[in-house]
């Protein structure tokens, strides 16, 4: 199994064409550090913080309170004494470390550097399914993405408006290409918008190309009006 | 071990020891402070006292396997190695049977716990003073926050389920966790817990 970077300060920077200007809550990336977001939205993070430095910066002081509260903490009665170690660290010392390196995986051309985290979870000749006229989604619903609502990623012609939304629970999407517009200003790629519930929006995409994006919900959206409400089944969001 | 002015520097430097000169002493030093705690951290998750020994061994021989990629100047040891700990039960959560049993207990209850001065007096009285820094920020948090970050650091809860757990609306959740943490974050910065870097 490919093992997760140790602090993500090491992470190598991909950069998009500009800095991410909309970043996850500070909150979000507080659950990131302390290993308590799903799979889905731990996904979406990766790729935020693979081309952010701000947020990078975040986390690793999210993790440094997970140092400080790891020192804070009583000490367990352990059952292996620190000979018990020494046995094991000779064995590891005369045992190479087995590299169990994953194969590269094939990213498409869509697909931005920075968002590799992806890659796996996409087949090979995974088609895009059309959801509604101008939208179309290829869904991760892999058994790791069981914690999370959905996790699909949203092709969106350019000019398409989405119904105006709000959430029951948190939505966090990552724009991988294009760009769209709602209320809270204009997201480019490597942006992330992490949405209050309280909060309502109805993306435009932009009209040069079509928008990627990620989309995680922990909950089913809320639609409004009686025909997206129609097509929230059809939607499954 | 004698005392210095920064015990939390003292651990950076063990660390580095290790990776630099495979030095066993440092290391058994280092295990016999972290694995205990380790041990208490994935105990905290509901994993069996058999698993959470397990894994606390598999997250020292990694600090082992990985101490040449450690950087002082980077990350304080304690941070670092909660991080191979968490990535650790990550890849546990993924792996197993998906959801361990959830605990419900509730920070107040462990509160004691962390306020256990005479427990850790007890091994190594120049700890005292670098952790002080967090317990303090903790202790002086609104209970409700100190509950929030309890919640997600300690259980693992993503927002939706603290929010289930404490019957309030996910909005208060984030924006509980965005003060304390805020609170926190300025506690660490005065501290020595970020490795001398400057935040």
């Amino acid at each position: 199994m490919k093992q997760s970077p140790i602090t993500l300060s090491q992470t190598p920077a991909f950069q998009p064409d500009s800095a991410p200007k909309h970043h996850p809550d500070d909150a979000t990336l507080l659950s990131y550090a302390s290993g308590s977001l799903s799979a889905g939205s731990r996904m979406l993070l990766q790729c935020h913080l693979a081309c952010c430095e701000h947020c990078r910066q975040r986390v690793a002081e999210a993790e440094a309170v997970g140092g400080g509260l790891l020192d804070g903490l009583p000490q367990a009665s352990m059952n292996t004494g620190v000979d018990d170690i020494f046995a094991k660290l000779d064995l590891l010392d005369s045992d190479p470390i087995s590299q169990s390196e994953e194969l590269p995986v094939k990213r498409p051309d869509w697909l931005p550097e920075w968002a590799e985290p992806i890659a796996k979870w996409l087949e090979t000749d995974q088609n895009w399914q059309r959801l509604a006229p101008g939208i179309s989604q290829i869904k991760l619903d892999q058994p790791e993405f069981c914690q999370d609502k959905a996790v699909r990623l949203l092709k969106i012609s350019p000019g398409t408006c989405m119904p105006s939304h709000g959430h029951n629970g948190s939505e966090l999407t990552l724009i991988l290409s294009g760009s769209y517009c709602d209320e809270t200003g204009r997201l480019c790629a490597g942006d992330v918008a992490d949405l209050d519930p309280d909060i309502k929006h109805q993306p435009i995409a932009d009209r040069d190309q079509d928008c990627i994006c990620l989309i995680v919900t922990d909950a089913p959206l809320k639609f409004d009006g009686w025909i997206p409400k129609l097509m929230q089944p059809f939607f499954g969001l | 071990m004698e005392k210095v002015q920064s015990a939390s520097q003292n651990w950076n430097q063990a660390l580095t020891d290790v990776g630099v000169n495979r030095n066993r002493e440092k290391f058994a030093a280092l295990y016999q402070h972290f694995a205990p705690r380790v041990k208490t951290y994935l105990l905290r998750f509901g994993l069996s006292d058999a698993k959470a020994e397990e894994l606390a061994q598999e997250a020292l021989l990694q600090v082992w396997r990985k101490a040449e990629q450690y950087h002082a100047s980077k990350a304080a040891a304690s941070t670092w190695i909660f991080c191979i700990a968490r990535n650790l039960f990550i890849d546990q959560q993924r792996s197993g049977r998906g959801k361990l049993e959830q605990s419900t207990d509730s920070y107040h209850e462990h509160e004691g716990l962390l306020n256990h001065h005479e427990q850790a007096g007890e091994d190594d009285n120049s700890w005292q003073n670098s952790k002080k820094h967090i317990e303090d920020a903790l202790k002086e948090l609104p209970l409700m926050q100190a509950q929030l970050v309890y919640k997600s650091y300690y259980q693992g809860k993503s927002h939706s389920e603290i929010a289930a757990d404490l019957e309030i609306p996910i909005g208060s959740v984030k924006s509980g966790l965005r003060l304390a943490f805020k609170k926190l974050r300025m506690s660490l910065a005065t501290d020595s817990l970020t490795g001398g870097e400057s935040l």
